[in-house]
């Protein structure tokens, strides 16, 4: 992601910034899927800084998963002009919306609802070294909500792109 | 579903101003106990001999 060109940096980025007050700080908080398989740890928080708000929870995959999925090349969108992608090695995280999830500040646990193992299994990741562009928001997007249609804001490459109900708290 | 907002940071700049300044209160106070005190040492250290030299 060019510098010039970011919208979103990991919450530790911004040094003056923090998680407000009476919201959860999810970081280092397990995350399961909607049947409670694990797939990793929240490592950071994808926050849009125009918006005040985190948009993406950044999740260090669960091995176990990454070794599912290993040698494994998966037909995803990688941008407009789908084609196969094939996981590089360090590739270990991925992004969730945060409107896709609940948590649950007993358990400490956060809870992909309506995604499940194999989605997140097939799921193209990144590497946390090369950060990500917008392409691979919207394979991500594509690959959680497959039957989504894509609405206007889908092409949008500024702040509209998130003003979707995948990033909606309602 | 979830949602999470941020906040910037409240600066901390204040309070280390306000540190200072108490402990700039503290110093002064401090000083303003301890001159006079020696300055009375000093006179009572003067005062015995002349009184002996009065006294012969």
């Amino acid at each position: 992601m060019e510098k010039k060109d970011r919208n979103l940096y990991r919450l530790d980025e911004l040094s003056d910034y923090k998680v407000a007050s009476n919201y959860s700080d999810v970081r280092g908080w397990k995350i399961v899927d909607a049947d409670n398989r694990t797939i990793g740890k929240v490592d950071n928080l994808w926050v849009n800084k125009d918006m005040q708000r985190v948009v993406y929870l950044d999740v260090n995959v669960d091995k176990e998963l990454i070794e599912d999925s290993k040698h494994e090349i998966h037909d995803t969108i990688a941008n407009e002009n789908t084609r196969e992608f094939m996981y590089r090695d360090g590739d270990s995280h991925l992004i969730i919306p945060i409107g896709s999830v609940t948590i649950n500040k007993d358990t400490k646990i956060v809870q992909a609802n309506s995604i499940d193992y194999d989605t997140f299994r097939r799921t193209g990741r990144y590497n946390t070294q090369h950060h990500f562009d917008r392409n691979y928001e919207r394979s991500v997007l594509k690959s959680y909500y497959p039957d989504d249609e894509t609405g206007s804001t889908y092409d949008s490459e500024d702040n509209a792109f998130y003003s979707r109900k995948e990033f909606d708290n309602r | 579903m979830a949602e999470i907002k941020i906040e910037k940071k409240k600066p901390v700049w204040p309070w280390i101003i306000a540190l200072l300044l108490i402990g700039a209160v503290v110093y002064y106070v401090f000083l303003r106990d301890t001159e006079p005190r020696s300055e009375t040492t000093i006179e009572v250290e003067n005062a015995v001999p002349v009184d002996s030299t009065t006294a012969e």
